[in-house]
């Protein structure tokens, strides 16, 4: 726990071939995530530990969030 | 995990205009219901028609493929696919390796055709002088059209979604071409053109990717190396988002469009000619194909009047 009283939560995240750890805020949800990578939620799926779920899960410890582009161009 | 509304399985999608939430099998009925509604609204298909999806191996055109295969039964249909394979290195291949996979195993007739052959160049080697966007969508209904003419087809079907939609909707009022808005999605199949329809028309982009995944079409999701920085690429962002903050804004545009559409009919819209050099349909003298393939065809310097 931080001296603020949060407690951080790490997460794999996996867009377009590349991964990443990712540390959040406890009780951060899929949305917040997308929030601070700068991607609207409109433009992509998410799979969280391999399952497509809506963006309001929170996220947990260990999760693996994996990011799909929905929309194309062309 | 977030619960469906109508079942206690996990939720996989939350419809934001109404506020919905989807297990896997409540959206895929969701999804076809709503798509079947849209075509028996809009009398898109006939009993016994014979029908041609233009397929690029996208999301888009696959699921518009899935849903007129499925139903094929019902309605008696013919349904074959046609791809355009523009000659886009690094892209189109792929794509076309997806559409290729899905006919093959849906047992549907594939039919390639190309804008070496059709056109004698490929889009890679002409998109120097003007935006290469400029001259894709053209010559692919160009050849979508020559195409679905030789086959005989009563449709032809393309995936265009909801977004695809009111992006050309947006970008038409930003241009200010008023009789392309008033023309804008009555393909209704005269003076030369194969009748064209948009099972997917109401969908949003995002719900046809999710259906796409659900049934593992095997769809490509790559994005044509063409299309960033493009006006459309720009409103297709600013249109997202609006929806974000705005629920339902992209269905506000369309049926706003489709209200004004009678009205702009009748105020600005031009009867189509005959274009003078192919005899396609135009609404101009000459029409927009044979004006950029005579750019195309002009030496060094020379600029086309």
């Amino acid at each position: 726990m931080s001296v603020f009283g949060l407690v951080p939560v790490r997460v794999e995240v996996v867009q377009e071939g590349s991964r990443k750890s990712l540390r959040l805020r406890k009780g951060d949800r899929i949305d917040d995530l997308l929030e601070k990578l700068g991607i609207n939620r409109e433009t992509v799926l998410v799979r969280l530990n391999n399952k497509v779920c809506v963006e309001e899960e929170i996220l947990r410890e260990g999760d693996k969030v994996e990011i799909i582009k929905a929309i194309s161009g062309g | 995990m977030q619960r469906c509304d109508r079942c206690s399985e996990d939720a996989v999608y939350l419809r934001r205009y109404s506020g919905q939430r989807m297990c896997s099998e409540h959206f895929l009925n969701y999804f076809e219901e709503k798509v079947v509604k849209t075509i028996k609204k809009e009398k898109m298909l006939q009993r016994g028609d014979k029908v041609g999806v233009g397929v690029s191996g996208g999301k888009d055109s696959l699921t518009t493929l899935h849903m007129l295969k499925n139903l094929q039964e019902d309605l008696d249909l013919e349904v074959h696919a046609i791809a355009v394979d523009e000659g886009v290195k690094g892209y189109r291949a792929d794509t076309l390796g997806a559409a290729k996979n899905f006919c093959s195993r849906e047992k549907i007739p594939l039919h390639v055709v190309s804008f070496k052959a059709g056109l004698g160049f490929t889009l890679d080697e002409v998109h120097k002088k003007r935006s290469p966007c400029a001259y894709c969508g053209v010559f692919r209904r160009k050849l979508l059209n020559e195409t679905g003419i030789k086959l005989g087809l009563d449709k032809l079907a393309t995936g265009h979604n909801l977004d695809d939609e009111v992006q050309a909707i947006m970008m038409n009022y930003i241009s200010g071409d008023v009789e392309r808005i008033a023309r804008y999605g009555s393909g209704d199949g005269k003076g030369g053109f194969v009748k064209r329809i948009k099972p997917l028309a109401e969908m949003p982009e995002k719900e046809v990717a999710l259906y796409a995944l659900l049934w593992d079409l095997g769809a490509s999701f790559a994005e044509c190396p063409y299309a960033g920085g493009t006006l459309r690429s720009k409103v297709r962002d600013w249109i997202n988002a609006l929806e974000k903050d705005h629920p339902g804004i992209k269905f506000s545009i369309l049926a706003g469009s489709r209200k004004m559409q009678p009205l702009l009919r009748n105020a600005a819209s031009k009867e189509l000619k005959k274009c003078e050099k192919c005899g396609a349909p135009s609404s101009g003298s000459v029409c927009k194909a044979c004006l950029l393939l005579e750019e195309i065809n002009l030496k060094g310097n020379e600029t086309l009047i």
